[in-house]
């Protein structure tokens, strides 16, 4: 794992708990108690896992023109610290007596949330390295990417985009803990949790700071439940309470969302699983423009886009409904960058 | 999650004779446009219909149209439905100069089912003889695909668009049924921004077809499943949510309010394996027009014509919820008008009355029917 920093650096770098607390509620001040409260414990301990610096990309010689360009380093020649991670894609396949399809997307956001933070993509078929990519960066993963000859083009303007939005890491914000009992049980219990964007955080101990806990072998969380993963991912849903969930996302079924913050600011990162990685919100269009997917956020920001494939994409329709923030996100390609400047 | 209970029994159908309680799913409903003093459904002419036969409406060898018998059909159903000796003064009771009308066709199984091109083509020149302009006559369908197969830009003047929610203005992020069905992540379901920011009137313009899911799609799924994004949620296992939900979205404003006027094209319809079908074995001619401003009074006879059709050609009825004619086989449904492919919820349209949408009581409606 990466360095992690101490709480006090959150939101006001060099001063203490209390004087984090201040500030925080100065900032916060329009908010309703209970939520400056909840988000407060969420934010403080996310600032224990919180990063220390970007994602490092790495590539083998035959991507030099990568490393020319200052977008990647050469790949080390011991990679014995880097774990292998399989391919994200997206896979359709029927369910019975269904209306639609139910897309199974093969992410590693599941991978990175319980602890990966030097990953190995060691041989990416066409089409997928701009994803991996992408996906390594949402997650601030230093990754060996070994990208398919055809790639090069498309990762290089990745990597491009990637650099431009580089920023300090802020530490991941979540709703719920899971508590890592190491067993093989947990591996699809949490890659449901990252499909259907239930923001969580993988802890060694029960954390009652945030919304929810989940250990196995507990009354609400039994072993057995883990057997239907997909039931399991459910189960948590109804405990936890859409109201309380951090993040929506309305219009498809293939993009991942990862949430960092630090009390002043929020990014959301949204990741498209799409075959074509292309994210057009179920075929919405406005005007000439699809209408991409709407998205909510639990708190009151200022919200602005950064979308691969989409260089003047604006968001639209944003607003803020209670003590949240809703707007439209454009089509965008692999990966769209939400910055959120939180709204006094 | 709270539910309450539903009756979703109806007391006429025997085959529903053991009253079964469902539960209610949880809807919010998420709107900023209050009712129009004059709602359109049920609208002026609660409880009524009215029934256009023609036997020479089309040739059920060629498909062709009778276009002068068409036209004869709108305009008696027209001014039946509202007493007005000149069709003119009928449309005019609805539409004027100052509207901009959507029609809102139905183009799934299209060109073997859709909603006449010949039928809208005559809706289009009645709403232009009352003053609507061209340019503010938009024949419209949620997705972008199948309507352009029906080629309605051949059939009415310059000006008039045909528009999806692909190609104009999507959906309205402020206007939205929200409800969680079956674990689904999506869900809201947003209406049309066309509905909401431009259209004054709606005209809707189903067809007669069968529906897996929903039992028959007539007025109500029309116009509510053709108007809001994310429905097919609802029909995603053998147990559908289609009872409550295609009500639930017709009752929303402003989509309520402003769907004045149901004109149902019944020359060609589909009696097993809709609403998709294009399996020339489920195509029938009923070769009639419905008229009127009441939905379920529509709808609720639509339900006879489709079953009469399916008894008539030795299927079960759409009432029927027995398990042993269910498959999960897609192939099975297509091949076999005995096998359901989801639980019928023809009670959709009994439910929608519960909801003040219109009649369901036959007692209560109303049926003029004519034959020209």
């Amino acid at each position: 794992m990466k360095s992690a920093n101490p709480p006090a650096r959150v939101g006001n770098p060099g001063t203490g708990y209390e004087t984090f607390r201040a500030a925080f509620c100065a900032e916060f001040r329009c908010l309703s108690p209970a939520f400056q409260r909840t988000m407060f414990l969420v934010l403080t301990t996310a600032a224990l896992s919180a990063p220390a610096e970007n994602t490092h990309f790495y590539v083998p010689p035959a991507a030099s023109t990568l490393i020319a360009q200052a977008l990647a380093e050469p790949a080390p020649t011991e990679t014995a610290t880097f774990q292998s991670v399989p391919t994200p894609a997206v896979r359709f396949q029927n369910n019975e007596a269904q209306a639609t399809t139910s897309p199974w997307v093969d992410s590693n956001a599941w991978r990175f949330q319980r602890g990966i933070s030097k990953a190995n993509y060691a041989k990416l078929p066409p089409g997928s390295a701009s994803l991996a990519a992408a996906e390594a960066f949402a997650f601030n993963v230093d990754a060996i990417l070994n990208p398919d000859p055809a790639d090069l083009e498309p990762l290089t303007r990745m990597l491009q985009f990637l650099k431009a939005q580089r920023r300090p890491p802020m530490p991941a914000l979540a709703n719920i803990a899971v508590v890592d009992d190491h067993s093989p049980a947990l591996d699809e219990v949490l890659n449901m949790l990252s499909r259907r964007n239930l923001l969580y955080r993988v802890v060694s101990a029960p954390d009652r700071k945030l919304d929810l806990t989940v250990q196995l072998g507990t009354k609400d969380f039994p072993t057995e439940a883990t057997a239907n993963p997909s039931d399991f991912a459910a189960r948590v849903r109804e405990k936890l309470g859409d109201d309380k969930r951090l993040v929506r996302l309305y219009g498809t079924s293939t993009v991942i969302a990862h949430l960092t913050g630090d009390g002043k600011r929020a990014r959301l990162y949204l990741l498209s699983y799409t075959r074509s990685r292309g994210q057009q919100g179920g075929n919405q269009q406005i005007g000439n423009q699809p209408a991409g997917i709407r998205v909510r956020v639990l708190g009151r920001y200022r919200p602005s886009v950064a979308a691969y494939g989409a260089p003047d994409a604006k968001l639209i329709d944003v607003e803020n409904p209670g003590n949240a923030t809703e707007f439209t996100l454009p089509a965008f390609n692999t990966l769209a960058i939400i910055d959120l400047d939180a709204v006094k | 999650m709270n539910r309450r209970a539903f009756l979703a029994a109806a007391a006429s159908v025997p085959v529903l004779a053991a009253a079964e309680t469902r539960p209610i799913p949880d809807y919010r409903t998420v709107t900023k446009y209050a009712p129009a003093p004059q709602s359109g459904m049920p609208g002026p002419y609660p409880g009524r219909v009215v029934t256009v036969h023609s036997p020479n409406c089309i040739d059920e060898a060629t498909e062709k149209v009778d276009v002068p018998t068409v036209q004869a059909m709108i305009a008696r159903g027209m001014t039946t439905l509202t007493g007005d000796k000149d069709p003119r003064d009928s449309w005019a009771r609805f539409f004027n100069s100052q509207d901009f009308v959507g029609i809102k066709i139905n183009c799934s199984g299209a060109p073997g089912a859709m909603s006449m091109p010949e039928v809208v083509a005559d809706i289009v020149k009645n709403l232009m003889a009352v003053g609507v302009k061209p340019a503010n006559i938009v024949i419209h369908e949620r997705g972008g695909g199948q309507i352009l197969l029906a080629h309605y830009e051949r059939f009415v003047p310059d000006g008039v668009r045909v528009e999806s929610a692909n190609t104009w203005l999507g959906y309205d992020p402020a206007v939205y049924v929200e409800t969680n069905f079956f674990g689904e992540d999506d869900t809201r379901s947003y209406l049309l921004r066309m509905v909401t920011e431009h259209f004054t009137k709606i005209v809707n313009v189903p067809n007669m077809k069968d529906h897996s899911a929903s039992g028959v799609t007539g007025c109500l799924k029309n116009i509510a499943y053709g108007e809001f994004g994310n429905v097919a949620r609802s029909h995603y296992k053998a147990q559908t949510e289609t009872l409550t939900f295609i009500g639930t979205l017709a009752r929303v404003e402003p989509l309520r309010s402003r769907t004045v006027l149901n004109i149902m094209d019944g020359l060609r319809g589909v009696w097993h394996a809709g609403p998709f079908s294009t399996d020339k074995r489920y195509r029938f001619y009923p070769k009639q027009m419905k008229f009127g401003t009441d939905p379920v009074a529509i709808d609720r006879f639509l339900i006879d014509v489709i079953d009469n059709k399916r008894r008539q050609e030795g299927a079960i009825s759409v009432w029927e919820r027995n398990m042993k004619y269910f498959s999960t086989k897609l192939a099975d449904w297509q091949a076999n008008p005995n096998v359901n492919r989801f639980i019928r919820e023809p009670a959709h349209i009994e439910y929608a009355s519960s909801l003040g949408l219109g009649v369901y009581d036959t007692t209560r409606i109303h049926h003029t029917e004519i034959t020209i």
